[in-house]
């Protein structure tokens, strides 16, 4: 993993000097860029393994840069924003990033996000192994069935299509409306009550605590993360 | 009496048949009665009917009883005898007493009737500020103005506050239309400003011209002002015809209440404003002092603790390093908190909160929030009542989550370590209510209605327990902006309680997430599809 090239974009001088350290510290070849014009251009200088972006800027706005970037590469982007911009975080997530951190974040937290990206742009995007497994849960894509340890889960179709959408997108924050637009189709985009029924649903089922999801996490006003490893 | 002599055609017929009537009876007694009494009793008809229809009546009554009198009693009988100086004498007599009767009588009728109307005007007057006394000063222009309608007869009237140079409207009864159109207006501003009433095409009826528009006929605006000054126009729709002097004095005297109760109003609103302000500089200098506390302390803390861990003349132990960085760690968090809800607030209060209504499921919002202040708190049980299944409601899922979070945090600052805390959901038809009740000293009654006021803390609520006072300004503010009601009580200890409203589900869901799950999916099944 070391090695892999981060390029980060925001416009305060302090932000990038501390990541540029922490993360040149910890092996990865750093790039920084304090505009959203010159995030630009040092992508197309660089093209980075992964770029952590912050959504408020003057000029390029990071909603601007995330578009752009989107309409010439699959690269994972990781954005940055305030608290109480869920509307943001939505927008950048639907616009194509890959994952959001609320500031101010820790160090631990950047470098999971980044690892999870770079191990997705690996793999292609989504899952496509024929067989999921993490903790109990075991999914067997081909043959459409899940099972927790021993025993077989029953799902129902709808309750099995969105499992296994959070499960090829794991690790990703995914919002409200990409999940509804895949599992149940376009027109449903704006109806997340659906989600409110079927997610604690498909929790009960899977989760040995339901009121404690080990596997299907909300992400506040946002959407729903699927976790691999025990966080 | 304009109206009763209007009847003098009435009063020359029914003359004429009393007299040939009383002509017939009297004939065959002429000489039993004799000419005086017969003559006096001809006068009292003619006087009767004088009284009764006007002066017209009366002296076509008394040449009548005069010719009858003449003609069927006085020898030489049937025929006249006029040149005779007694008869001639008679005549001006009768013509006389009916005359003199007639306005008599009108006269004591006239100052009856202006008796009644001063009596009915006194009445009005004594109502008038026995009202503007008791009502509320902010229903007083509409009652004026509706007494107006009912009292004067007229159309319709509008009260309009002057504000340097434009009308506001106040109030209205009658037409709904109370915006002025540019005539009406000049019309209206010369009225206020000149303190003269003022009427265009008002008086045109009054002397016998017929305006080319009926709208514009009878409209009279009455100045109001108090002690010179003018603060508006009352606007009365007459119904065609003008107001009579008297009315329209009377009607002044509406204006002038109207007048005081629009200064009244004009005066309680801008001590409203005094007062606000004057809270509005409390505030701010109490969030001053709050605020610049609050955020030295962190910044003192971490600006230490990385000055020792800069210092070059001292080798701290690892522990000391330690120490050093967990506290600025702890410090920079308490910042991060405190900034957040000063934005919030500042959000809040600027109402430029922007909820993110979605159907979200309070079960779990209320879970996530207990186990997050379980894993910091690990003393506190906390515990969730809730008697049925919540239903999905529509709000803000990180807003709704931080005033759940804001009241565990100020239940468990506020009540003794290890001691129980509830969350007691109620589900009613309208709304859920959450409860957050704990086991401390309550809040005092008086401090209730206040706690959720900015940078308020009750006597119970000093330094030491941290916080900026700010946490339950917010709670009240996201609440309110989802249209629910926020509030303090007591019970074992202090109870703090929020609503929020439901809202039908959009009505295809349930069935369908139904049939999908209770479809007893098989494997083969899944797989077939």
């Amino acid at each position: 993993m070391s090695g892999a090239r981060v390029l980060v974009i925001d416009d305060e001088p302090q932000v990038l000097r501390l990541l540029r350290t922490s993360l040149t510290e910890r092996g990865y070849d750093v790039a920084t860029a304090p505009t959203g014009e010159e995030a630009m251009e040092a992508f197309g200088r660089r093209l980075p393994d992964v770029i952590i972006l912050d959504l408020v800027m003057p000029g390029m706005s990071g909603l601007d840069v995330c578009r752009a970037l989107r309409e010439q590469s699959a690269v994972p982007v990781i954005v940055l924003s305030a608290h109480g911009d869920e509307r943001d975080k939505v927008l950048a997530l639907d616009l194509g990033a890959d994952d959001y951190l609320t500031k101010p974040f820790g160090m631990e937290e950047l470098l999971a996000r980044i690892r999870v990206a770079l191990r997705h742009s690996a793999g292609g995007g989504a899952r496509t192994e024929p067989v999921f497994q993490s903790g109990d849960l075991r999914i067997d894509f081909e043959a459409r069935r899940v099972w927790r340890g021993d025993v077989e889960v029953r799902l129902t179709p709808t309750e099995y299509e969105l499992l296994k959408f959070l499960v090829q997108h794991s690790d990703k924050a995914l919002t409200h409306g990409m999940i509804l637009r895949t599992v149940w189709g376009a027109d449903y985009a704006g109806e997340s009550q659906y989600l409110r029924v079927y997610i604690p649903q498909l929790r009960r089922k899977l989760e040995k605590d339901p009121t404690r999801p080990r596997f299907i996490l909300t992400e506040p006003g946002v959407g729903y993360r699927f976790q691999t490893q025990e966080g | 009496m304009p109206d009763r002599l209007r009847q003098w055609p009435a009063g020359c017929t029914a003359g004429t048949l009393a007299l040939a009537l009383t002509v017939l009876i009297l004939r065959p007694l002429r000489l039993d009665l004799g000419l005086t009494n017969i003559a006096l009793l001809l006068l009292l008809l003619t006087v009767m009917t004088a009284a009764a229809w006007g002066w017209i009546a009366g002296i076509y009554m008394s040449i009548a009883s005069n010719i009858a009198f003449n003609f069927f009693f006085v020898p030489p009988l049937y025929r006249f005898t006029v040149q005779q100086p007694d008869n001639a004498l008679a005549l001006a007599l009768f013509l006389l007493v009916a005359a003199i009767t007639a306005s008599l009588l009108a006269r004591a009728r006239r100052s009856a009737l202006e008796a009644e109307r001063r009596a009915s005007d006194t009445r009005t007057l004594l109502a008038l500020s026995r009202a503007t006394r008791d009502r509320p000063l902010e229903e007083l222009p509409a009652s004026i103005c509706d007494w107006i309608i009912r009292d004067f007869g007229v159309r319709a009237c509008a009260l309009y506050r002057l504000e340097g140079e434009e009308l506001i409207p106040v109030a209205s009864a009658g037409e709904s239309v109370p915006s002025l159109n540019r005539g009406d207006r000049t019309v209206a501003l010369q009225a206020a400003q000149s303190g003269r009433p003022t009427g265009l095409g008002y008086r045109l009826s009054r002397i016998g011209r017929r305006g080319a528009d009926p709208m514009a006929r009878g409209l009279l605006y009455l100045p109001l002002g108090v002690e010179g000054t003018p603060v508006g126009v009352l606007r009365i729709h007459t119904r065609g015809a003008p107001l009579s002097d008297d009315r329209e004095r009377l009607l002044e005297a509406f204006a002038d209440e109207a007048a005081a109760a629009i200064q009244r109003g004009s005066l309680a609103a801008s001590a409203q404003t005094a007062a606000l302000l004057q809270e509005t500089d409390r505030l701010r200098s109490s969030l001053l002092s709050s605020v610049s506390h609050d955020l030295r302390t962190p910044l003192t803390s971490i600006k230490t603790s990385v000055a020792n861990l800069m210092s070059r003349e001292v080798k701290w132990s690892d522990t000391a390093r330690e120490e050093f960085l967990s506290a600025i760690d702890h410090e920079a968090d308490r910042l991060t908190r405190l900034v957040t809800n000063l934005l919030d607030l500042s959000r809040i209060e600027a109402g430029v909160l922007r909820l993110d209504l979605d159907w979200n499921d309070l079960d779990e919002l209320l879970r996530n929030a207990i186990y997050r202040t379980e894993q910091s708190m690990p003393d506190r049980p906390i515990r969730l009542e809730l008697d049925a299944v919540l239903p999905l409601l529509r709000f803000d899922y990180v807003q709704v989550d931080r005033v759940v979070a804001n009241l565990l945090d100020n239940a468990v600052k506020y009540s003794p370590p290890a001691s129980p805390i509830d969350v007691r959901v109620r589900i009613e038809p309208e709304r859920v209510t959450i409860g957050i009740h704990d086991r401390g000293s309550g809040i005092p009654a008086r401090d209730r209605a206040r706690v959720f006021d900015a940078f308020y803390r009750s006597e119970r609520r000093d330094r030491s327990t941290g916080g900026s006072g700010l946490g339950l300004a917010i709670c009240r503010g996201v609440v309110e902006a989802h249209g629910g009601k926020i509030w303090a009580a007591s019970g074992d200890g202090a109870a703090l309680l929020f609503t929020l409203p439901r809202e039908p589900l959009p009505a295809a869901l349930p069935d369908q997430a139904k049939t999908d799950m209770d479809a007893a999916a098989t494997p083969e099944a899944l797989r077939t599809r």
